[in-house]
């Protein structure tokens, strides 16, 4: 283990060494996502996309905080009737993010909490929702992969999260997001 | 930045116009034996979860009713959009069959129940069989076939309308139903017909003895036809069905699964759906309708 924390200390160093420069300050980050709805409430929500907007600011060049809105639509396969209808997850919450630089590259974890809204009450005779409650809160989190353009201020990424609805039956959801990143200000 | 702005905004505003599905009661078992030789029909109504009228509501709906002249209902034609999606089954694994749904219905004022309706004319030989307001229309169903089907929100409109012109405005209810009324302005409340209400009183008034003597004889006659009252409902005022009713008579044994999806432009339904008439009962308008009845029951 002692070995472990050694050879990660020597390529966070090796990591931060090698860096391409990037914008440090606040950001804005515009996503694209395929949101999966897993085990067993996945039986009556299909894959849907989604779109997710982020904005913030780095603390320090390894850590960010901010704020996020996200929303994704879905398919409710639940037994017929009803048929081919459509319901949208509306998430809002905060999160961080810890990330560590190698070359143009970057690693990072993430994780938050905030709110879902699901539009309609179409998952109500799965019991997937209670009558008259519309809200959830979420905790969501994940990692990815960042790659910093030539341009210090753009940053492209992929990056795969989970959250859980609590009020939804513990709905789980798996979502891979594909976003360009934009940081305001210097190095 | 401002892109991304605009985005959450339409994205927000989407929610403005989320649906509310309200469950059947229970499934609909029709077309077995009923032990007489006869298929068993069989029936389900289900009332829309509508919240009590706010006072300001009622002010600006009395200020209305006074200034078009005519009674304004609670819930009026555009207030809410309602579609009716349903599953057949044919639980007869050897042999297809044919289904047929109709769809019924009641608003704030009148029940519309095509048995509670005869329009056939006194001494007819031929006699007319009342429409439902809709469907009735054969759906083949293959052995051990399930389909799903919808009646979508246009014609749940149009038979809104169709109900109230033939309880407001005195329409036969095959002119109402054949006329396409789901854009119409307004309607003419036309007078009652003579045939169908005076002479199938028991007794006919004696006033009315010769006219009605006459008309059963000369049907055609213009003076026994109905006439234009001058009175106009206007769109403002047309009701809304506030209540589904819908009869499932296939030709064999078969099921009938159904779910009433609304979508609510006032904000006048219950956000729990049908639990609020067992949770929040006093939140629920309780609506009493009655009988529209015409003629001498079928």
């Amino acid at each position: 283990m002692i070995r472990l924390g050694i050879g990660v200390a020597c390529v966070l160093a090796c990591g931060v060494a090698d860096a391409r420069p990037a914008s440090t300050g606040f950001f804005a980050e515009g996503g694209l996502a395929v949101d999966d709805v897993l085990e067993g409430a996945g039986k009556y929500a299909a894959t849907g996309p989604g779109l997710a907007i982020r904005v913030g600011r780095d603390l320090f060049s390894w850590l960010s905080i901010g704020g996020y809105v996200a929303a994704s639509t879905h398919e409710a396969t639940v037994p017929p009737p009803p048929t081919g209808q459509y319901f949208q997850l509306y998430r809002a919450g905060g999160d961080g993010r810890i990330n560590v630089p190698i070359g143009p590259m970057s690693i990072f974890v993430e994780g938050g909490f905030g709110a879902t809204m699901i539009s309609s009450n179409v998952l109500q005779q799965v019991m997937l929702t209670k009558a008259g409650s519309s809200f959830s809160a979420t905790i969501h989190g994940g990692g990815g992969l960042e790659y910093q353009l030539e341009n210090r201020h753009y940053g492209v990424g992929l990056a795969a999260d989970g959250y859980v609805e609590p009020e939804f039956k513990n709905m789980k959801v798996l979502e891979g997001r594909l976003y360009l990143r934009y940081t305001y200000g210097g190095g | 930045m401002r892109s991304a702005i605009y985005g959450l905004v339409l994205v927000f505003a989407a929610c403005a116009n989320d649906p509310i599905y309200l469950n059947a009661a229970s499934s609909m078992e029709a077309g077995q034996d009923d032990g007489t030789g006869m298929p068993v029909v069989a029936k389900q109504s289900l009332m829309l979860p509508i919240k009590p009228e706010t006072k300001t509501d009622a002010a600006a709906r009395a200020k209305l009713a006074a200034s078009l002249g005519v009674m304004v209902p609670y819930v009026k034609v555009g207030d809410i959009d309602v579609e009716i999606e349903y599953t057949i089954t044919n639980l007869d694994t050897m042999n297809p069959g044919q289904a047929f749904i109709d769809l019924n219905g009641a608003n704030e004022y009148y029940i519309y129940d095509p048995s509670m309706l005869n329009y056939t004319p006194p001494g007819s030989d031929d006699p007319i069989v009342t429409p439902p307001l809709a469907g009735n229309i054969p759906i083949d169903m293959a052995a051990g076939a399930t389909y799903s089907g919808v009646f979508r929100e246009d014609q749940y409109e149009t038979a809104s309308i169709d109900l109230d012109e033939v309880t407001q405005g005195n329409y036969n209810p095959y002119t109402a139903i054949l006329n396409i009324a789901k854009n119409e302005p307004s309607f003419g409340v036309l007078s009652p017909s003579i045939l169908l209400t005076t002479c199938t009183m028991q007794p006919i008034p004696a006033a009315d003895q010769a006219t009605c003597a006459n008309c059963e004889a000369n049907p055609d006659d213009p003076s026994c036809g109905q006439q234009q009252t001058g009175m106009m409902i206007p769109r403002a005022a047309f009701a809304e069905m506030i209540r589904v009713d819908l009869v499932f008579h296939p030709t064999s044994h078969m099921t009938l699964d159904f779910n009433v999806r609304v979508r609510d432009h006032r904000g006048i339904v219950n956000d729990l759906g049908m639990a609020a008439f067992t949770q929040e009962p006093t939140d629920v308008t309780m609506f009493m309708p009655v009988e529209y009845a015409m003629g001498t029951a079928n």
